[in-house]
């Protein structure tokens, strides 16, 4: 950076690189301070135990924190728990939103004002969509119960969040209508760019649609499937609004996420150095995740 | 540039001037940033309009009120004030958090400003006072003295031709089989006992009611004793009959309050504000006929009654750039006169309110229902990691609810997770 100072500083003479770094250089400040310096800080402080009932005591422990950790059932009750949400609201989404798009691509009655209409679960903040799914699952004057008692289902109305195996799954149904609308989006701008003829070609040779579908789309849309899992198995493994309005972790924690976890950690009990050490090992766990999907999924199929 | 461009650049930067000049000029005004509790006690409606009155009064002053759930008040309050922020001006504190809030230093000491009030000092209950005590020195002005009272339906009692509310949770379930069985209510109770401190709140009465404790002189866990378990096996049993709503088990104090308003529920255990809102017509089907009755407790234990306190004070944050101004509005907020005015929800904590005989006038049953039940008030552990404790508390209590351990055994585990907190 030290042609700031050399002669060559007017900006008539800067070759467009230097420009270039010389116009991102305020934002490159400001990322440093606003996302690096906590994220350092927070490294930091893992290491170190930090009672904020105790100020002005932060010894160094080294990686007692993390230790603990990992001899805790809880935070890998926690974990496993975290991982059947990813896992299930993740593959649900996928399938759904799949089918969806290809519904969706085939151009019929109605689909351009269904593409549209189906993006606002989405759009809908995930507090507001936490608070309307906990009042459709109520005990006592819920939509699901009323629907279900009117059409003879069930003849008791069941108080769906207190059974904790069912609040778990509850809570996904309510993630995925969420989410699904992203899903959709991301495939259907690749089904978009398929290009016809190679199923034109597929069908002269008598193909079924099942075998078109396995053959062609499945693959060639193997990028997109990529993008969708990275992103929604990320987002799926931090998952905390939804949990925190619907059920708070309850009941008899069979909600509790890991990152739930670290938030009681930081915030209820304001044990500074286990909450940054949780969620350094929460980073750590999106991170394999994210390249084992890049590992197994990563390759270009080209038919052409 | 041309001209027109260059007058336009020109006006546009005088008004942005103008602009950051006449936000100073207002800043004048002390801002006060004040945390209610949404939920029980004085209703936002009520807590804007006595932050009106003192803007009314004092012309100089803004108040700036934000109004959150309580299970939400302790961990935004403490994200605000470990960042050491002047965001907020009036700190709420639940009785519980006091000594953590004190020994993180996020309040100041007022021990000066309240002994330097004689009448203050006097006047006040001596259960408030004890609350914002800690080591010799006041730190916050008292705010709400609360206890979870017995309400119960006197339509429903009646057509069930039961005479007189409990007196032991013994009776209590056999008057709920008898609703149960004459079909008057599918479920004749309902509880709070959700995943968060109110379980803990409803679990303290009725452990306190079998002769229980929380914790012993030295901090032990206890609750895992004999009365203890006895206390988690009838609240499990009520739940196994049919007597108590299974929606108790992600319930709070709201929940409570609108099954027993839609008469579907003929026995609840509520905050004193349950009184004013139950029989009100505008909001409650029932009104007219909530009452309340003195807490039952477990038989044969030689205790009258057990309630369980939800006091709450309010001290000034440390942070706070008007400290000053703060305590002022906190003298106007809990004062005679606002406390005297609005108390149909919350009670006074001064000894001459309560004996004025025009509060007693005004409210008719909650004055002597207070002076009948508080003396049994009963208060949850002081220990410096009562949030862990209650999570860990609060979780056991759900794992024997949901059927997933027995009540000893939840009450065992949590006891030995205690034991290993630090």
């Amino acid at each position: 950076m030290f042609f700031l100072f050399s002669k060559k500083f007017r900006f008539r003479e800067l070759n467009e690189a230097q420009l270039a770094y010389l116009i991102i250089f305020p934002s490159v400040v400001i990322l440093l301070c606003v996302i690096f310096y906590p994220i350092i800080y927070t490294f930091y402080l893992s290491f170190h135990k930090m009672f904020l009932t105790q100020p002005g005591e932060v010894p160094f422990i080294g990686l007692k924190n993390y230790i603990r950790f990992f001899h805790s059932s809880f935070f890998w009750n926690a974990l496993l728990r975290t991982a059947y949400f990813a896992f299930l609201s993740v593959g649900m989404e996928l399938i759904l939103g799949l089918g969806i798009a290809l519904l969706l691509n085939q151009n019929l009655l109605g689909s351009k004002f269904l593409r549209v209409s189906i993006m606002i679960p989405w759009a809908i903040p995930t507090v507001v969509i936490g608070i309307m799914w906990k009042w459709i699952y109520n005990a006592n004057y819920g939509a699901l119960n009323g629907l279900l008692f009117s059409l003879g289902i069930i003849r008791k109305y069941q108080a769906w969040l207190a059974k904790p195996f069912i609040a778990m799954n509850f809570v996904i149904i309510a993630d995925v209508w969420h989410m699904t609308p992203f899903v959709v989006l991301i495939f259907l701008a690749s089904l978009a760019v398929l290009p016809k003829a190679l199923y034109e070609a597929a069908k002269i040779d008598g193909a079924s649609a099942w075998k078109c579908f396995k053959n062609i789309t499945l693959p060639l849309l193997t990028p997109a499937i990529l993008v969708v899992l990275v992103f929604r198995t990320v987002e799926a493994f931090k998952v905390f609004d939804i949990i925190y309005v619907m059920t708070r972790g309850g009941p008899a924690n069979a909600t509790q996420v890991i990152n739930y976890y670290t938030y009681l950690e930081t915030f209820s009990y304001l044990h500074f150095g286990r909450g940054s050490a949780l969620s350094f090992i929460i980073s750590a766990i999106v991170l394999i995740i994210a390249l084992i999907y890049i590992k197994l999924l990563y390759r270009k199929v080209e038919y052409y | 540039m041309k001209m027109s461009k260059k007058i336009v650049m020109l006006i546009i930067s005088l008004s942005v001037v103008m602009l950051l000049v006449s936000s100073a000029l207002v800043q004048a005004k002390i801002t006060l940033n004040f945390i209610g509790m949404d939920q029980a006690a004085l209703s936002p409606e009520e807590m804007d309009g006595i932050a009106r009155e003192y803007e009314a009064l004092n012309p100089d002053v803004e108040i700036v009120t934000t109004y959150i759930g309580y299970d939400a008040l302790h961990d935004k309050q403490a994200t605000v004030l470990a960042a050491k922020s002047g965001a907020i001006d009036l700190v709420n504190m639940d009785c519980v958090w006091v000594s953590e809030f004190i020994e993180a230093g996020w309040i100041i000491d007022v021990t000066d400003r309240i002994t330097a009030d004689a009448e203050l000092l006097e006047d006040t209950l001596e259960a408030a006072w004890d609350m914002v005590l800690y080591k010799g020195k006041y730190w916050g002005m008292p705010w709400l003295i609360d206890a979870k009272y017995f309400f119960y339906n006197d339509n429903i009692l009646s057509q069930a031709g039961i005479g007189a509310p409990p007196r032991t949770w013994q009776e209590f379930s056999e008057q709920c089989q008898k609703i149960k069985d004459a079909g008057l209510v599918e479920y004749p109770t309902i509880w709070c006992w959700q995943q968060a401190e109110s379980a803990i709140c409803d679990f303290a009465l009725i452990l306190a009611g079998f002769g229980g404790k929380f914790v012993d002189d030295d901090m032990n866990p206890v609750f895992n004793d004999a009365n203890g378990v006895e206390a988690l096996t009838w609240m499990v049993d009520t739940m196994k009959k049919g007597l108590s709503n299974p929606a108790s088990i992600v319930s709070d104090e709201m929940e409570v309050l609108n099954t027993f308003n839609q008469g579907a529920a003929a026995f609840a255990i509520n905050w004193l504000f349950m009184n004013d809102v139950a029989n009100d017509p505008a909001e409650s089907r029932v009104a007219g006929h909530a009452k309340i009755a003195l807490m039952p407790a477990g038989s044969g234990k030689g205790i009258g009654s057990a309630t369980v306190d939800g006091s709450m004070a309010y001290a000034v944050s440390a942070f706070s750039e008007n400290k000053d101004a703060a305590w002022d509005y906190l003298q106007y907020f809990c004062g005679k006169d606002v406390q005297k005015r609005y108390s149909a929800r919350q009670l006074p904590t001064r000894k001459s309110l309560l004996a004025d005989p025009e509060l007693i006038a005004a409210q008719p049953v909650t004055v002597p229902m207070f002076k009948e039940q508080y003396p049994y008030v009963v208060a949850r552990p002081v220990v410096p990691y009562y949030a862990e404790f209650s999570k860990i508390l609060q979780v056991a209590l759900q794992d024997a609810l949901t059927g997933k351990k027995s009540p000893k055994k939840a009450l065992d585990d949590a006891a030995k997770e205690i034991k290993g907190i630090h």
